[in-house]
């Protein structure tokens, strides 16, 4: 009796540890099997998750990036909508769902979600990079210009945003703008193809 | 006629109207563009026609991406040689569109369904044996309807395009037959020189019923060659240029591109046009077009040329 009553007092208080290193094991083997570049192994991992916890919002948004990865964007976008309808003050479910929209090529779309996160956060780098990569695709350079330009005001070291401006100057023909801008991103990013390229071309280097 | 004109330019009116209240409510997710043309053509080596002035409003929507519509109403006046005869034509266009994204393709595909009515009213003039003059007084109704499928891939590299058109020739007069085409339209596109230019090859395969309208010809074979040359965005400089090519033959074919279809119940023979395209800012756009087109009538030997010069300017938002 007494061995009874202490086997399941063990049971009782061990149970816990064995279910943390159940979920450790379980979280290591989906990102063991992204980083291995086995996207669809590390999402077979979630989906057993998934069965048994449907709504659980950080697994939905997990599966949706390894839906991306895997260029199953419609899969991907609808469980970064599943996790907006979850928790509609994500910025990251947002920030999520740019990606496959942006590679449908529905910049538009993609622009939406952009400024939501705009208005919720302003100035959220990720969200601005990606809205200028929008911009770019729509081909809209005036506002590429100006809206790289304020967001290099916020992140002056960073080189990618100052492509977007040098791009944009360069196709509105502002050779003095764009020499500038292509001559700051060497600063950052010393041997950068595209700006050595423009140099060169443009022989001012 | 006019009642007809009216109907679109209050829908145009309309739709006009709730646009900025349907741009707000769908948080930027309604895009409009309003396109007004002009053109003038004129005419050599016709008995029938002498010049021609037409004009056009389009207007655009797009749900983000997803889809979108095209309404269009046009008309156009054309004249004879010696002001005998002339036509009044009245054009209205609706056009659907769906994009789809499957996962399986890596690129975009996108099925439209075109409607075009015209309405041609012929003016013609005689003299009686008695020297007194006189008038006939007919129309003629087209009926247009065009399916297409389209692909493009994500990257830009490859487009895809297979379209079926039916069209209908209607005169209400007893000496003439009606007439009824079918027209399948395959093409091919892509770019090339580092995505700085385009280019879009085309076939246009037409049958038609037996018609005392046309000679013996039963069908007719058109090849269409389209390249688009991308420039420097600034507004002093086109955005873009474009030559069209057209060989073969084709009776009343139906241009997608355009939004229109060629009502003038002639054989199309080669045709050429240069194009430019202005961004003059980021809602205004601009083009100017010039082309010249061979005809063979195909119900009388009238081998005409016509030689347009062709406007627009549109307003994005």
């Amino acid at each position: 009796m007494h061995l009874r009553l202490l086997t399941l007092l063990f049971l009782i208080l061990a149970a816990p540890a064995f279910a943390e290193e159940n979920l450790d094991d379980f979280w290591n083997e989906s990102y063991r099997q992204e980083a291995l570049g086995k996207y669809q192994a590390a999402m077979e991992v979630m989906n057993n998750w998934l069965h048994l916890h449907p709504n659980h919002e950080f697994s939905i948004m997990r599966r949706g990036w390894l839906y991306y990865l895997q260029g199953k964007h419609n899969e991907s976008i609808k469980d970064y909508q599943k996790a907006l309808s979850l928790n509609d003050k994500s910025l990251e479910a947002r920030l999520g769902m740019m990606l496959p929209l942006m590679a449908q090529n529905k910049w538009r779309e993609a622009m939406v979600y952009g400024r939501q996160i705009d208005e919720l956060a302003p100035w959220n780098y990720y969200a601005h990079v990606r809205m200028l990569r929008c911009e770019e695709a729509l081909e809209q350079w005036n506002t590429l210009a100006d809206h790289a330009l304020q967001v290099y005001l916020r992140y002056p070291s960073d080189a990618t945003i100052i492509v977007y401006l040098a791009r944009a100057y360069e196709k509105l023909g502002n050779a003095r703008g764009a020499e500038k801008a292509w001559l700051d991103v060497l600063e950052r990013v010393p041997g950068h193809v595209e700006a050595s390229q423009y140099l060169a071309s443009h022989h001012r280097r | 006629m006019v009642e007809h004109r009216r109907l679109h330019w209050l829908c145009a009116a309309t739709v006009l109207a709730a646009c900025p209240l349907l741009a707000d409510a769908g948080d930027e997710q309604l895009y409009f563009k309003l396109l007004y043309e002009q053109n003038t053509t004129a005419y050599q080596s016709s008995a029938r026609y002498r010049q021609a002035q037409g004009r056009g409003t389009f207007l655009y929507l797009d749900y983000l991406d997803r889809g979108g519509l095209i309404l269009g109403n046009g008309e156009k006046v054309l004249n004879a040689p010696d002001d005998s005869l002339y036509v009044r034509e009245a054009c209205s266009v609706y056009s659907a569109s769906v994009n789809l994204n499957p996962d399986k393709l890596a690129g975009k595909l996108s099925m439209r369904y075109d409607s075009y009515q015209v309405l041609d009213r012929n003016v013609v003039g005689f003299t009686y044996f008695d020297g007194s003059t006189g008038q006939y007084d007919y129309r003629d109704a087209i009926d247009s309807r065009a399916l297409q499928l389209s692909y493009l891939s994500y990257a830009g590299d490859l487009y895809l395009e297979t379209s079926y058109a039916q069209t209908r020739l209607q005169a209400n007069r007893s000496d003439i037959d009606d007439l009824a085409l079918r027209q399948i339209a395959p093409g091919i596109g892509t770019d090339f020189n580092q995505n700085q230019d385009w280019a879009l090859f085309r076939a246009i395969l037409i049958d038609h019923d037996a018609s005392n309208r046309l000679q013996r010809k039963r069908h007719s074979n058109g090849f269409q060659l389209k390249v688009t040359h991308w420039l420097r965005a600034a507004y002093y400089y086109p955005s873009n240029l474009q030559l069209g090519l057209r060989t073969g033959q084709a009776l009343m074919p139906v241009d997608l591109d355009a939004a229109a279809v060629y009502t003038a119940p002639a054989m199309l023979t080669r045709a050429w046009s240069v194009a430019a395209e202005w961004k003059l800012n980021q809602y205004l756009r601009a083009m100017l077009y010039a082309g010249r087109e061979n005809f063979e009538a195909a119900q009388t030997i009238d081998n005409y040329t016509a030689k347009t010069l062709y406007m627009n300017i549109s307003a994005l938002w």
